[in-house]
C-alpha cells in the first residue's frame, strides 16, 4: 500500500522535526543564558547565606553520568526491539544520589533554621 | 501592518496550507490505492489528515517558543524565583535523554514500530519525577509565616535573599487629566501590570497581562467626591500648576513622552 507507506514515512518525518525542534530551541536557549542555570549548584545556609552545596554537585554528576551513558548505549546499537534498559545497580545508585540531595534540602529548610534558633 | 492584522494573515496562511495538505493527501490516497475498499481509504485520509493537524499544531507551538510568545525563560525555576532547581534540570536531562533515545530507536528499525520500554526506564523517571515532586514539596513546606507563596526564612530554594527581580517601572503623569499610569513589567515572568489611578475620582484600574491571560480589576479608595460643582470650578485652576514650575516642573508633570526606569 504506497499510500501507507507514505503516511508512515511523513509521520516519522514530522516526529523527528518536532522532537528536533523543541530540544534544540530548548538547548539553545539554555546555551545563550535566556534559560537562566544561574545558582544551580547554590543553597541557602541557615543564615540565609548563598552557598556552594556539594549535594547538588554529586546529584548532578550522577544525572549527567547516567544519562550520558544511557544515551551511548541507545546510539551504539539503536536497531533493536526495546529501549536499551539500566541495571537495577544504577539505578539504585541513582536512587541514593536523589534521597542525598533531598535529604540536604530537607536539612536546610527544616533543621538547619532550628539548630540556628537553638544557638 | 500592525500585530493583529500579521496574526490574523498568518493564521489564514497555516490554515490554507493546512487545508491544501490534506485535499492534497485525499487525492494521493485515492490515485495511489485505486482497488482499495472505502473503508481502507477513509482509513488511510483520516491518517494523513490526523498527521498534519498534529504537525501543525506541533509546529505553532514550537515557533511560538521560538519567538518568545510562548515564554520559557522560566523553565528551570521555581515560580518568584530567579534560581535554576536542579530538580527541574534533572528531570528535563532524563526526559530529553529517553525522549531522544525513543525517536532514535523507532526511526532506526525497519519496518517503524514502537519499542518496548523496560521497567528500569520507567523506574528512572519515576525516581527524576518524584524528586522533583517531593523538592517541591520541601520548597513549599518550608515558605515561612507568608504561607505557601510567601518567602522562605529556612533557607530551602524558596528564598527572600534572591537577586533583585529584573523589572522595569514606569511612570506617567498625564498633566490634562491628572491620571497617573504606572507600568511595571517583569522580564523573568514576562508579567506585566499597568495601574492607573485617577486622583479625581480615586479609581484605581489594575491590569496584570501575563503571557497567557488578562485580569482586569477595579477598586475606588478613596470614594469619589459628590459631583455638585466639580466640572465648572477647576477649570479656571489649570493655568495654576505652570506659576511654581521653576521650582519643581519636572518631578510634579513630567511630558506625556517622559518617564522614569528604575530596576
Amino acid at each position: 500500500m504506497p499510500a501507507t507507506t507514505l503516511l508512515i514515512k511523513l509521520v516519522t518525518l514530522a516526529g523527528v522535526i518536532l522532537a528536533g525542534g523543541f530540544f534544540g530551541v530548548v538547548l539553545l536557549k539554555i546555551a545563550t543564558g535566556e534559560i537562566s542555570l544561574a545558582y544551580l549548584l547554590y543553597t541557602k545556609d541557615a543564615a540565609g547565606r548563598w552557598t556552594y552545596s556539594p549535594n547538588r554537585l554529586q546529584l548532578l554528576i550522577f544525572t549527567v553520568g547516567v544519562a550520558a551513558s544511557y544515551l551511548y548505549s541507545v546510539m551504539t546499537n539503536p536497531k533493536v526491539d526495546s529501549l536499551a534498559d539500566i541495571p537495577m545497580s544504577v539505578i539504585a545508585a541513582l536512587g541514593v544520589s536523589h534521597v542525598s540531595y533531598l535529604g540536604g534540602k530537607a536539612f536546610s529548610a527544616f533543621i538547619g533554621p532550628l539548630l540556628k534558633n537553638l544557638k | 501592518m500592525d500585530e493583529n492584522n500579521r496574526k490574523t494573515l498568518i493564521g489564514w496562511i497555516i490554515s490554507v496550507i493546512c487545508f491544501v495538505l490534506a485535499v492534497a493527501a485525499v487525492y494521493f490516497v485515492y490515485k495511489l490505492n485505486p482497488q482499495d475498499k472505502p473503508l481502507e481509504r477513509l482509513t488511510i485520509v483520516l491518517g494523513y489528515v490526523t498527521a498534519i493537524l498534529v504537525f501543525f499544531f506541533g509546529l505553532i507551538v514550537l515557533i511560538a517558543m521560538a519567538t518568545n510568545k510562548i515564554d520559557i525563560s522560566g523553565l528551570l525555576c521555581e515560580p518568584n524565583e530567579n534560581k535554576a532547581s536542579l530538580s527541574r534540570f534533572q528531570l528535563l536531562v532524563f526526559i530529553f535523554v529517553i525522549a531522544f533515545s525513543l525517536v532514535m530507536v523507532i526511526v532506526a528499525n525497519d519496518p517503524l514500530k514502537f519499542p518496548v520500554i523496560p521497567s528500569g526506564v520507567l523506574l528512572l523517571l519515576g525516581i527524576s519525577a518524584s524528586t522533583y515532586t517531593v523538592g517541591k514539596g520541601i520548597s513549599k513546606s518550608a515558605g515561612g509565616p507568608n504561607g505557601p507563596n510567601g518567602s522562605d526564612q529556612n533557607g530551602s530554594d524558596q528564598d527572600d535573599q534572591q537577586p533583585a527581580t529584573n523589572q522595569t517601572t514606569v511612570n506617567i503623569t498625564d498633566p490634562n487629566t491628572g491620571k497617573v499610569t504606572t507600568r511595571v513589567h517583569d522580564h523573568d515572568t514576562g508579567q506585566s501590570t499597568t495601574i492607573v489611578h485617577d486622583p479625581t475620582t480615586g479609581e484605581t484600574t489594575t491590569t496584570v497581562h501575563n503571557p497567557t491571560m488578562v485580569t482586569t480589576t477595579t477598586t475606588v479608595s478613596p470614594a469619589p467626591p459628590p459631583i455638585v460643582s466639580a466640572p465648572a470650578q477647576p477649570a479656571p485652576v489649570q493655568p495654576a500648576p505652570a506659576q511654581p514650575a521653576p521650582d519643581q516642573p519636572a518631578p510634579a508633570q513630567p511630558a506625556p513622552g517622559e518617564n522614569g526606569h528604575q530596576d
